[in-house]
């Protein structure tokens, strides 16, 4: 694939000028493509998700002339395109889940006593985490799913998904909550290195 | 550990080959939309409102789009310049619209005397890319004006610019002389006494897909005459299709 715009350049920049060339706009194709790709399959599979990449670039492209400028990255901006055209999927999303549950994961169980005994756990906590995610209001998984895959700030999730940054805030501790719970107390997010 | 990054590991998927079919489902999008603020450089028409370029011009639509396709494709833009070829080519359509390629930029007269046979009176001027003609150089078309206000030129609104392109489109030049597969000329839509009056802008260093570029542009209109001789000005803008990448130390 062949990228037309130096790295140099910032996201905004190519917007900007994608608006009097407009053919300048797949500039941001060649940088964030395989990203969106990653994180639509993450959440419908990979069978929805290459056509769901196109979708957002299309979208992005008609609604470039209103991107805000001051913000020179344009990731959270695409993040929050596909994840309302996900919202769009969520009957798909949620019966991913589903099917994931009862599949169990890809590798098989083998080795000692005790790896045995881990894999268990882990599939089990696995199988919790798929049921709570599916459990999860659309919104409070949008906002869970966004900010876990994404690693983005609770500002750039509430410009991703256009809502206040305190209804980011409150989406992802209700939703915390309930994924802690059906884990036995242990926060999936909560990052041990912290201390 | 943190069950839910695992979890999204095991589930998303590498992006497959096919993805290149999205880019082009956007680039395709992309080369048929309004180009946006420089539609107030096409327009036919300057004196009324004031505006710095007064041609009809068909400026990079086509070279644009042809060079976003091929960059989609990751396919070389071939040179316009080559030595073997010869400086251009003219091939009569079926619907009678004379279609002209140029390969090399030298001889506009043998042009205008190749044109004059197929009943096309022309005016053809040669500048590198960078410069155009700064002064009007000749009487508008009525059929020209399609009385656009400073507001609507100006703006960046989709469907404003939907309506402009319309309108320009219906206009005499426009009719007469289309970016179309190079430049498309259309004898019909000249009447007795007009001439087509084309400006021909050559970059000197040809785009490849590595450093996209305009390769060349042109400006068209129709005009009743005298015509006066070109007086030759930078156009800062003209390479704006590849300089959003001023590569270092170039």
């Amino acid at each position: 694939m062949v990228t037309d715009t130096s790295p140099l350049v910032v996201d905004s920049e190519i917007i900007a000028s994608s608006l009097d060339d407009p053919e300048k706009f797949a500039a941001l194709f060649d940088r964030y493509a395989a990203m969106l790709y990653r994180y639509i399959s993450f959440r419908l599979g990979p069978e929805l998700a290459e056509d769901l990449v196109g979708e957002t670039f299309l979208i992005a492209f008609r609604r470039r002339a209103a991107y805000d400028i001051a913000y020179r990255e344009a990731r959270p901006w695409l993040l929050g395109i596909a994840t309302k055209l996900i919202t769009g999927h969520r009957r798909s999303e949620v019966s991913r889940y589903r099917a994931l549950e009862r599949q169990g994961p890809a590798q098989t169980v083998e080795g000692p006593e005790e790896a045995i005994t881990r894999d268990l756990t882990a599939q089990g906590s696995r199988t919790a985490l798929l049921n709570a995610l599916a459990l999860l209001s659309r919104g409070d998984r949008d906002a869970l799913l966004l900010v876990a895959w994404s690693d983005m700030t609770y500002e750039e999730a509430a410009r991703a998904l256009d809502i206040p940054v305190g209804t980011v805030k409150s989406r992802l501790n209700r939703a915390r909550r309930k994924i802690r719970r059906t884990l036995g107390g242990v926060n999936p997010l909560e990052e041990h290195d912290h201390g | 550990m943190d069950e839910l990054k695992t979890l999204i590991k095991e589930l998303e998927h590498e992006p497959p080959h096919s993805l290149a079919r999205q880019r082009l489902r956007l680039t395709q999008e992309a080369s048929t939309a309004p180009r946006g603020r420089r539609w107030r450089r096409l327009l036919p028409f300057g004196r009324r409102t004031g505006l710095e370029r007064p041609l009809l011009s068909g400026r990079r639509l086509a070279m644009g789009a042809a060079v976003a396709a091929a960059v989609a494709a990751g396919v070389a833009v071939p040179s316009l310049l080559g030595s073997a070829k010869p400086a251009y080519a003219l091939t009569e359509n079926q619907d009678g619209s004379i279609n002209l390629k140029i390969y090399d930029f030298r001889n506009p007269e043998h042009l205008e005397k190749d044109l004059a046979k197929w009943g096309v009176p022309a005016d053809i001027t040669y500048l590198p890319l960078g410069k155009r003609c700064g002064n009007n150089r000749a009487p508008f078309l009525k059929g020209d004006d399609i009385g656009a206000t400073e507001e609507e030129l100006s703006s960046s609104d989709a469907a404003t610019q939907a309506t402009l392109r319309e309108r320009l489109q219906k206009s005499s030049s426009y009719q007469a002389i289309r970016p179309q597969d190079g430049i498309t000329i259309y004898p019909r839509h000249i009447k007795p006494g007009e001439i087509a009056m084309i400006e021909v802008m050559e970059n000197p260093v040809t785009p490849t897909v590595e450093r996209p570029g305009v390769a060349w542009q042109f400006s068209g209109r129709l005009t009743t005459g005298p015509i006066e001789p070109c007086k030759v000005v930078a156009d800062p803008s003209a390479n704006d299709i590849g300089d959003a990448t001023p590569p270092p130390g170039s």
